[in-house]
């Protein structure tokens, strides 16, 4: 995954969830964060969609078990 | 020179009329198959139409404008096409100009003279150059004095609003509208796991689910009134309001009775998901013949839906109550459909399926 997915990806939480001081890692889920409700959900999609010009489909979404799992999609979605 | 096509307002069972917001060209301009060429605001959303031929654009009426809906908004001719025509003789002389379609409304209805106006070809960006105070003016935050002696500051309601009132006010106003209310056990959701697995957590989708399939033997809840007549849906499609951060748009499911809960949990996301992208089409916001309103995220404990133009109830649902661990649903009615004692049994069945059918 390169490095600069990870950060911007940071990025977009942060500024969903409002929060500066959340640090992500691979295995960060929707457990771990506590503003992290439906309709923050899809604020995050909608926003990671804008920022790589990517589709998200439901069966995208129900495939990624973590943050990791989220950023690795994209890293292939962003090469092909 | 000849018309390949023409551009019609899309036919919506919420508006009468729409607006015309914004044109993407001007007139006589050269455009391609699948070019935007306008906006169109219903009370709902706003809906660009394209060209579905290439051609020289000739918009039929001007920005801001409201019009019937299936009115002919523009037409695609096969050249650039010229129209003399001859306005306000006392005004304009015998000079003749060419002039577009939206300018010569623009001129007949505020009555300008144009004989100053130094162009063979006047389109309505020339006029409202030269005519500052315009309909377009805008008139927010003047302050002025109303009714009261007290003064106040003004805000036009916005064309949207506009039309949600007049829709909802079609069956609200008629003053035969009764809410009912009862208790529901909270229940517990099943969630899928995954990256988003902690955010499943709301009931909108089960009550969507079973409210689709009581609704079946219940069909006055799934009707409207309109002249004297009680007319009856044969299709079951659950409109669920989303009022987000783009204005209340009503997203319908449509045949909901005939989808599993999943199929549902996924369409609602779905139509959260268009409602982000600003992509809810006219098809996703028409046509829904009963509607849930969910404001259970703002803690509300109790309120009374209003019924939607064109159906007989509305059902809202509530927040929980986190100490009784209960919520509220409420179902308005219109009662030149129905009665208090359908609706009462109702919301008695639809509170027995949800804590029978889930985890309490």
């Amino acid at each position: 995954m390169k490095e600069d997915t990870w950060q911007t990806i940071n990025k977009i939480f942060i500024e969903v969830f409002q929060d500066e001081s959340l640090i992500l890692d691979r295995t960060t889920s929707s457990n771990d964060i506590e503003r992290w409700d439906s309709l923050n959900n899809m604020h995050l999609v909608v926003a990671i969609e804008k920022h790589f010009n990517l589709r998200i489909t439901l069966k995208d979404i129900k495939s990624w078990e973590n943050v990791g799992d989220l950023c690795d999609w994209i890293s292939r979605e962003t090469e092909k | 020179m000849t018309v390949l096509c023409e551009i019609i307002s899309p036919k919506s069972d919420l508006d009468d009329e729409v607006l015309i917001q914004n044109f993407l060209f001007s007139d006589n301009d050269k455009v391609k198959k699948n070019d935007e060429l306008l906006e169109i605001e219903t009370s709902k959303t706003v809906i660009v139409l394209e060209s579905p031929v290439d051609g020289f654009v000739e918009y039929k009426f001007k920005e801001g404008q409201s019009i019937k809906v299936g009115a002919i908004v523009a037409l695609i001719h096969d050249s650039p096409f010229e129209r003399k025509i001859e306005i306000n003789q006392s005004k304009n002389h015998s000079e003749s100009k060419v002039i577009s379609s939206a300018a010569e409304v623009y001129i007949k209805e505020n009555d300008i003279d144009i004989s100053h106006i130094d162009k063979k070809f006047i389109t309505l960006k020339d006029l409202i150059k030269e005519e500052p105070k315009s309909v377009f003016v805008n008139k927010h935050d003047e302050i002025k004095p109303q009714l009261s002696s007290l003064k106040t500051i003004s805000k036009p309601i916005e064309y949207a609003k506009k039309a949600e009132i007049r829709a909802l006010s079609s069956v609200n106003a008629a003053g035969l509208i009764s809410t009912f209310s009862i208790y529901v056990d909270a229940i517990k959701i099943d969630k899928e796991g995954g990256l988003f697995s902690n955010t499943d957590n709301s009931y909108l989708p089960i009550i969507v689910h079973e409210t689709s399939k009581l609704l079946e033997n219940f069909p006055e809840l799934n009707s409207y009134y309109y002249n004297e007549n009680i007319n009856q849906y044969l299709d079951i499609n659950i409109g669920v309001a989303l009022d987000i951060d783009d204005g209340l748009k009503v997203y319908n499911i449509r045949g909901c009775n005939n989808l599993s809960l999943s199929e549902i949990k996924d369409s609602i996301s779905e139509g959260v998901y268009s409602y982000l992208r600003k992509s809810l089409t006219i098809e996703d916001i028409t046509e829904s013949t009963f509607t849930v309103t969910d404001l259970s995220q703002y803690g509300v404990s109790h309120f009374v839906p209003l019924v939607n133009n064109m159906q007989s109830a509305i059902l809202g649902v509530s927040a929980i109550d986190t100490v009784l661990n209960r919520f509220t649903i409420s179902l308005s009615i219109d009662h030149r459909v129905t009665e208090g004692k359908v609706a009462a049994k109702f919301l008695s069945e639809l509170s027995e399926r949800i804590n029978s059918n889930y985890t309490i």
